[in-house]
């Protein structure tokens, strides 16, 4: 009885462990998802890289929302960051139908990307939507954000040709 | 040694399970939650940017009103200390909040910060990652203040 005690203990500890995070850890298929997207517009400035960003989100089906400095309206307009931008598009029947999903998927609504201008040209980055589905475990959301992933991918690309 | 590591592997569970957005409720209606969270965004030294009413342009355009508002508030010197000691946290500002709607409550929303710390692992990212999160903690109570 002494020998099987620290075996059944263990057990305990074990099942009531796993009982506790595997709702958690359920949530993460075997599908491996990079948190972040990104592209680089070699040798380009903001501006340029910020025009072709909303014409290729025209291109493929989404509506250009706004752009914005990352310090708008939180400094003077005169002083608002140059190298920094931040670029809101959406699709209003995917959003839609995203929403009646889950109102979870307001955490990636709606779609920025974020411009960075440096010395090799400017970076383009946004959070990877099938990165933040994997971790809510919706699997109808999770295919949808697949898609989405897809066509960030597409307009990150296309913009930085 | 054995009661330690499972004594670990408990509290690594729990930890698991508890990494979730943060968010506060009170009754209101969407106007007068939207005026109320900007109130204690103030508080914290936080701007309300911009107002993505969801709703609203969803409704426009004949789709069911989904009850989803999005804010976003901002901090200049959040803007300086990210740009200054990890710039990749630039494309996660400003910082969002949503608000739902939830029979004659509003739920207030952030987005997973513990989700920001497995994106960002490093130490840099997580301190400012912290401060944020205390900040929103801050905003969230205020709001909630009957």
């Amino acid at each position: 009885m002494n020998k099987t005690k620290p075996h059944l203990l263990w057990a305990i500890c074990l099942w009531i462990g796993l009982s506790i995070s595997l709702p958690v850890q359920a949530q993460e298929p075997e599908q491996v998802e990079p948190p972040m997207l990104n592209a680089l517009l070699k040798g380009g400035t903001i501006e340029q890289a910020t025009e072709a960003v909303i014409r290729s989100i025209n291109s493929h089906n989404y509506s250009f929302v706004r752009q914005q400095s990352i310090d708008s309206r939180l400094v003077p307009q005169a002083w608002e960051a140059k190298s920094v931008r931040i670029v809101y598009f959406c699709n209003f029947d995917t959003m839609s139908k995203a929403l009646a999903l889950d109102t979870r998927a307001s955490e990636f609504l709606p779609c920025r990307i974020t411009l960075i201008e440096t010395r090799d040209g400017v970076e383009l980055m946004a959070v990877n939507p099938a990165w933040v589905s994997l971790r809510m475990g919706n699997y109808r959301l999770h295919e949808y954000c697949l898609k989405l992933k897809v066509d960030y991918q597409a307009i990150m690309d296309e913009a930085t040709l | 040694m054995k009661r330690l590591a499972c004594a670990m592997m408990l509290l690594a569970g729990i930890a698991l399970a508890h990494a979730a957005p943060q968010s506060a409720s009170r009754t209101a209606d969407m106007r007068d939650a939207v005026d109320r969270i900007t109130i204690a965004a103030e508080n914290s030294d936080y701007h309300l940017v911009k107002v993505q009413a969801i709703d609203t342009a969803l409704v426009k355009r004949g789709y069911e009103d989904p009850g989803v508002r999005i804010l976003f508030f901002g901090k200049a010197t959040a803007v300086e200390q990210a740009e200054k000691e990890y710039p990749p946290l630039l494309s996660m500002l400003p910082i969002k909040l949503v608000l739902v709607v939830r029979g004659t409550e509003i739920v207030v929303i952030s987005d997973d910060l513990d989700a920001w710390k497995a994106m960002f692992p490093e130490p840099a990212a997580h301190r400012l990652i912290e401060l944020w999160r205390q900040d929103i903690e801050q905003m969230l109570k205020d709001f909630a203040v009957p």
